[in-house]
């Protein structure tokens, strides 16, 4: 069966076979374990997600064509998105805003004065700076979101960085995926995958601008250099403050947010706030379906109120209505956070420095280009935060 | 953007009647002279616009000074700013469960200080 010339040297000698019938020569050599079932290895071996041929018996044929991350957007119709798995997702999650930055990406442009660009391409998407030869060279918004923005996105090619960058990107797998790389070297095993995904997860993305990560879970990046609580995995300084009360009760971003929200939904929508749709009435006014009119199967209905099953743990939470005073009539124009919002963070005066003769980390490339880019801010500050109206209701705002 | 920051208790009255940070106005104190309010701002501008400050949205004309970047913004008008700023007035003798906050009314007189309803 194997070739005399061949360094290939199976562990075993019965050839291996998943449950659906069919051999998986794979299993030879590969002895990983999966702590879980739904990508059990007896189940789906390893050609079902990294490819490669799974029939071939030396290393380097049956090797020919693997991809080391599944997950990539790159090749998921072949992978996650193959039609017995996850097929109604490849659209939806490559529309997805974690998927294409287009709102980020058309705030810059806007922002740069280089609205040709946008013109032009109405739809961009940050896979369009993955192409070669692309006519979008030259711009200066595109080298600002290559080197300063170009981390947080699902394209990001995660296995060509080291560090926080490392843990980010990825497809599928930025959010899914956990297991560290320490166990699959010295334990032999293989990261899993999970529905119940942690902020933590999140917040690895979520923590610039409105720095809503940070502000959830009760901390606050201060300026005031030196005095800190607590140092963010990129050495920022942050401060303890009162977490959100969703958060003391135990509500991961996904408790809240829906798949759609999150995954997208197939359509490309222009920024978040086009994307979003549970609001605080979604829950507490019990109306029990998003502004999309979709339905929140974390809620349910009982004798004894409406409840919130966490999706972590399935512990039920019961979701109280709002206190009388909010439906008084006098502030009947007052959204729910213009009150219950404690704390904003605001970076005043933002303004950025180009060096032309200093490198960065283009995160797109993956290597330093000429061009260094520093992000500056007058001031910043916590506090009670400032209101503006929006199509007539009292809203909360930040610089940003 | 929702701060993500939501407490049980909502904020106090003052946090936005007698905060002109709050109303978009920026840092500064708030006062009342013959009927008119008059706003002093604290900070000094530091743009190339010699109007605005960096913790401004609206001038106390109602004016919005700033962009927004979502459809269908804008700071507080003129009307608001001096409706929210009257209510802060009254707090100062005022506390936040009086009666007279309960059963509010835009023409209600105050018969200590009637040119505070009269203001602007």
């Amino acid at each position: 069966m194997f070739s005399s010339h061949s360094k290939f040297k199976p562990k075993k000698n019965e050839i291996p076979v998943l449950t659906t019938g069919q051999p998986e020569l794979c299993l030879l050599c590969h002895e990983e374990k999966i702590p879980e079932k739904a990508h059990a290895r007896e189940v789906l071996g390893c050609s079902s997600c990294h490819l490669g041929n799974p029939l071939s018996p030396t290393k380097e044929t049956a090797h020919q064509g693997i991809v080391k991350n599944p997950s990539d957007l790159r090749v998921i119709e072949k992978t996650c998105g193959q039609a017995n798995c996850h097929p109604g997702d490849v659209k939806k999650v490559r529309n997805s805003l974690m998927a294409t930055n287009h709102g980020i990406i058309a705030r810059l442009l806007l922002v740069f004065d280089e609205r040709k660009i946008l013109e032009n391409f109405p739809e961009i998407k940050v896979l369009d700076l993955y192409k070669e030869g692309s006519p979008l060279k030259g711009s200066m918004a595109l080298d600002y979101f290559r080197k300063l923005c170009g981390s947080c996105h699902l394209y990001l090619q995660k296995e060509k960085f080291e560090g926080l960058l490392a843990e980010k990107g990825g497809g599928c797998s930025a959010c899914h995926l956990e297991g560290k790389k320490e166990d699959l070297k010295k334990k032999k095993i293989h990261p899993g995958l999970t529905k119940k995904i942690h902020l933590n997860k999140c917040v690895k993305c979520h923590n610039r601008s409105g720095r809503i990560g940070f502000t959830y879970q009760g901390l606050y990046e201060t300026d005031q250099g030196g005095i800190y609580d607590k140092l963010w995995i990129d050495g920022r300084e942050l401060v303890e403050i009162e977490p959100d009360v969703h958060f003391k009760a135990g509500l991961h971003c996904i408790d809240c947010h829906t798949r759609e929200e999150i995954m997208g939904d197939g359509t490309f929508y222009k920024n978040i706030e086009e994307a979003l749709e549970v609001s605080c009435e979604t829950c507490h006014l019990w109306e029990f379906k998003t502004k999309k009119g979709r339905a929140l199967s974390q809620l349910i209905k009982t004798e004894k109120g409406v409840f919130q099953k966490r999706k972590v743990d399935e512990k039920l939470l019961p979701v109280k209505r709002p206190s009388p005073v909010c439906q008084e009539k006098m502030h009947e124009r007052l959204s729910c956070s213009a009150c219950h919002a404690k704390y904003m963070p605001q970076c005043m005066g933002c303004h950025v420095r180009y060096d032309p003769r200093d490198t960065h980390l283009d995160k797109i490339k993956a290597k330093e280009t000429k061009g260094l880019w520093e992000e500056h801010e007058s001031y910043r500050t916590l506090e009670d935060p400032p209101l503006a109206v929006k199509n007539n209701k009292i809203v909360p705002i930040t610089p940003g | 953007m929702e701060p993500h920051s939501t407490q049980k208790k909502g904020r106090t009255c003052e946090s936005c009647h007698q905060n002109p940070k709050a109303l978009g106005l920026g840092y500064g104190k708030i006062s009342l002279k013959d009927g008119k309010i008059l706003f002093e701002a604290l900070e000094k501008p530091q743009t190339k616009n010699k109007k605005v400050r960096l913790s401004q949205i609206v001038n106390l004309q109602g004016e919005t000074l700033i962009k927004f970047n979502r459809k269908g913004m804008r700071g507080f008008n003129q009307e608001e700013i001096i409706r929210i700023l009257r209510v802060g007035f009254c707090l100062n003798c005022h506390k936040e469960n009086s009666p007279i906050f309960k059963h509010w009314k835009r023409n209600i007189v105050c018969p200590k200080f009637p040119e505070i309803f009269k203001a602007n």
